[in-house]
Parts: structure tokens; sequence; C-alpha cells
């Protein structure tokens, strides 16, 4: 195994499956040339070489807990999960009144609009005086920032289940019970578009609000990143872009591999649908 | 003591399928918006056992009137029953014209028919061996071709033990060799269970093969002028099928022509 490792056809077959590998592999050769050559001044790019030894420091342990990228990054992305978990939770739910209850979504629809077109970022200041300056001010403002797009994915996806579908439901007479999951189900795709969209939008939000005012216990990859360019120790900046970005690429491509998983076939499977015994002989 | 229960009368002689001044028309307006008829003043009855066919050139209501008894068409007037009860109150087997995107892609065909069906296994299994059909029924609606996905509908519908079955172009996409199998199939169904049944089609043959009785839509102009025009105009009957044929005032050429092709075809049966 080792040695097939080695192998240009080995790699050839990886490249051909993730050809990702490539750009990324162009942007760090990029990346390496600018500062080997010093094409831009070494005080706005660091090095790989830097970087990596930010990063490697940081794993071992060997930098303050105010530096340690990782340590920072934890509390980051703490916040990021528990705010875009209520988010989606409370979007989710929201959006499925919205889209079963029409007169409910007159009546809400103007409110959501309303709140969507605020940059959640403006409101952070009211939630830190309404929450004494503590964590729920952060998770609060990540969550309402997402809320109203999930809300009107969710609640579009209602609208756009097929009509064909709602009739049968309807002339079958099915029960309500049966019709409000063929609904749910029908919106599924909604709901993790939803998820993914959101995802993205909890991280900047939470980046931000924590460039805009350190936590208490100063835990925040954002507050670190904004004390980094101030001091321009651009090493743990980079580093700590670094590590959101692959946070934030690991996190959706974890949403997509979940949207496989749970995709249609394996729902069908849950549901008995696969009865092998079903394919009659003639 | 053993009592004796007399069943209702309804169910010892269950009328069937009346149809009485049944309008329909497009737009909003709730309440005969003449000015966009589709067709107007329809009344037929449907015995329990029979099968009417309908017929009529493209855009002449057919699926509509298919709609109308489903419930599905909100603008309209008159009068729909099963068995003397409301047709809202009754189970109702609909095969759609847009049988494809009537099923749930994200379920098996087995699962399509028994979440909206309502049957079990057993039932599912014993239909699909009755009409004569191999389907994979563990297959998604993607993974299908047009025609497992008709046969998927022919038996879902039939799986709801419905009151009256509605069927809107339900030979479409099978081959000629299925389709007769089903057709024979569906009759003895029908005859077997003694439910109305209704067929729309443009293949007049399988009308004349499947059918008691066929009603005639000739496509009317949207004019108000021909609407009191619109009546029974003429009933063709032979041994085999009784033709009836409504007629507008000034019914078109296309509508004529299609009455002359299904004379023919009764002649030849």
């Amino acid at each position: 195994m080792s040695i097939y490792i080695l192998k240009w056809k080995y790699w050839r077959a990886v490249l051909y499956k993730h050809p990702g590998i490539i750009g990324a592999f162009c942007c760090l050769l990029l990346w390496f040339v600018v500062t080997q050559w010093q094409l831009v001044g070494r005080t706005l790019i660091a090095s790989p070489l830097e970087v990596t030894h930010v990063v490697v420091d940081s794993l071992a342990g060997r930098l303050a807990r105010e530096e340690n990228v990782f340590i920072q990054a934890s509390a980051t992305i703490r916040r990021v999960l528990i705010g875009w978990s209520l988010s989606l939770l409370a979007g989710i739910i929201i959006g499925t009144i919205l889209g079963l209850a029409s007169t409910a979504n007159r009546i809400i629809e103007p409110v959501v609009e309303f709140f969507r077109s605020i940059p959640p970022i403006m409101l952070f200041p009211l939630f830190l005086v309404a929450f004494n300056y503590n964590e729920e001010a952060y998770i609060v403002t990540i969550a309402l920032g997402c809320i109203p797009l999930v809300v009107l994915t969710v609640a579009q996806g209602f609208q756009q289940v097929s009509s064909v579908r709602l009739e049968i439901l309807e002339v079958f007479r099915v029960t309500k019970g049966v019709r409000l999951f063929a609904q749910i189900m029908e919106i599924l795709p909604s709901c993790v578009l939803a998820a993914r969209l959101a995802f993205s939008i909890s991280i900047i939000v939470t980046v931000v609000s924590e460039m805009v005012f350190t936590p208490r216990d100063g835990m925040a990859l954002g507050a670190l990143a904004k004390q980094a360019e101030m001091a321009f120790h651009t090493p743990i900046l980079i580093a700590s872009i670094l590590i959101i970005g692959l946070f934030g690429y690991a996190g959706n491509l974890g949403i997509r591999k979940i949207e496989e998983r749970l995709g249609y076939s394996k729902i069908n499977g849950i549901l008995g649908g696969e009865h092998s015994t079903l394919n009659l002989p003639r | 003591m053993k009592t004796v229960r007399s069943l209702p009368e309804e169910k010892l002689y269950p009328s069937g399928l009346t149809v009485q001044q049944l309008c329909a028309w497009f737009g909003d307006e709730d309440d005969g918006d003449r000015r966009n008829p589709i067709f107007w003043g329809v009344s037929f009855d449907v015995q329990p056992g029979y099968i009417l066919g309908v017929a009529g050139p493209n855009g002449a209501g057919k699926s509509t009137l298919m709609r109308c008894l489903a419930g599905l068409h909100q603008q309209r007037t008159g009068e729909v029953k099963i068995n003397d009860q409301p047709a809202t109150a009754q189970r109702i087997g609909i095969i759609p014209q847009a049988y494809t995107e009537s099923f749930f892609p994200w379920a098996s065909l087995y699962t399509n028919i028994t979440m909206v069906g309502g049957s079990a296994r057993s039932r599912v299994i014993e239909l699909t061996r009755s009409l004569g059909l191999s389907l994979d029924l563990g297959l998604r609606p993607p993974q299908c071709s047009g025609g497992m996905i008709q046969q998927a509908a022919i038996i879902r519908a039939l799986a709801s033990n419905p009151n009256l079955l509605i069927a809107d172009e339900p030979f479409s996409a099978l081959d000629v060799r299925i389709a007769a199998m089903v057709r024979r199939a569906l009759r003895a169904y029908v005859k077997d269970q003694g439910i109305p049944a209704i067929i729309v089609s443009h293949d007049l043959l399988s009308l004349v093969e499947l059918c008691d009785m066929v009603l005639v839509i000739p496509g009317i102009p949207y004019t108000t002028a021909n609407i009191e025009g619109y009546e029974l105009a003429k009933v063709i009957q032979n041994e085999n099928l009784t033709l009836h044929v409504h007629s507008a005032g000034s019914n078109g050429e296309e509508a004529g022509s299609f009455i002359d092709r299904m004379t023919k075809l009764l002649s030849r049966v």
C-alpha cells in the first residue's frame, strides 16, 4: 500500500476523483511564491512556513491561551454551532407554519422580509446591552441573523410542492398526518439548502460580532484575528483565517454528506419501500 | 339471541354515479362565469359495474370533467353524487393524466401506493398479480419508465377500494400488449366490485373495447350564445355500446368528424 501511494497512477486516480485538490495546491503554490519572492510586504502576508509554526505551536500547547488559535477557534465554533442549531430549529418550525397556513404567511412574511434586510451585526449592540454583555448576546445575534433566511427558504419549499401530488392526497382522502408527513418529506431538500446557507451566514455573523466586541472570557477567534491584525502579527491572523475557512468547508461538506446519507433512497428504506419480494415474476 | 341487522338501502342497491347539470368555467368567479365556459349542463348516470368512456377533441373539457368529479375543479356548479351521497364523502380512485408527477419521488412505488391508497401489502401484491403486471415496486419513480409509473398509478387507484374509479388516459404510456391486458383486467375489476368507472381516452378503439357507453364532448366555442344549445343531442346504441353525444348548437367540424369516426368504429364492432 505504502509503495502504491508513491505511484503516479494512484495520484492520477485521486486527482480525477477530487479535482479540488489541484485548485487548493495552486493557491498554496501562489502563496508560497508571493511570500518567497516578497512580491507583497512581509507585514501583510506571512509565509506558509510561519503560519505552519503557529499552527504546530498551538497544537503542541506552546502558545499561551490568548494566542492559541485552536483554543480560541473552539469557542467560536461552539457559538456557531449553537446559534446555527437554534436558527434551524426555530426557522424550520416557523417556516412550516407559514408554508401550511397561507393567512399566517401573509401576516408574518413582511416582518420576516424586514428583518432579513437588516444586517444582524446592527442588532448586536442591542443584544449586548439586553444580555448584559454575556454569551447569550452572541448566540441570539447569530440565530436571528439566520432565522429569516431559513424561514423563507422552508416556506418557499412548501409553495413549490407539486400541486398534482397535493391533489392526489386530497382525492384519496388521506389523513392529516399522512398529508403533513408527505409535505415535510417534499420540503426536505429545502430544509437542507436552508441549513447550508444558514451555516455560512452563522460563521460570518459570529466572527464579525467577535471582532466588534471581545467576549468577557476573551475566547474568540474573531477577537484574536483583530488583535493580531493590530499588532501586525500576520502568522496568527492568517492561521485564524485558514482555520475558520477549513471549518466552513468541512461544515458544508458534512451537510452535503448528510444530504446524501439521508437521501431519498435511505428514507425509502426506513419507510419500508425496499421489498425485493414485490419484484413479482411474470 | 341473534339479531338480524338489515343493511342500509343504499348499500343493498347502490345507485352508482349521478351527475346533474354540471357546469364548469375558467376564472375566479364563484357563481357560473358564463363568459369562459369549459362545458355546460352535462348530465349522465353511470350504474354500478358500468364503465363510461369520455371522448372528444382536444380542449373539449374531458380532463376538467374528471377533475370536477374528483372535486378538484372549484369553478363548477351542479351535482355529483356517488351512491346517493355527495362525491366529496366517497372514496375515489383516480389515475391522473399527469401520472408521473403524481408520484412522490422520494418514496418507492410501493410506499406511494400504500401511503395514498392505505392498503395492506398483501392487497397490493394481489392487485399487481390480478392485473397481470410485472413491476418492481421497490423502485422509486425517478428510476422507473413512464409505463412502469402508469402501471403503479393503476394499482394505486384500485388499492384504495374506490367507490368510483376515474382514469384520465390510463393507457397512454403502456405498450399494446400490456394495455390490452390491463383493459381486460380493469373491466373485470369494475364488474366484479360493482363500482362505476369513467375513463377518458383519445384511443377510440380502447374505449370501444373497454366501455359500456361513451360520452362524446364536443369542444364548444367560448361564447355565451352557444351555451344554451349545449345538450344531449343523440344516443347511438348498438349491441355492445351506447354512444351519448353531447352537442353544442354550433359544434365545430372537429367534433363532427370525431363522432363519425366513433360511429364507424361502432359499426365495425
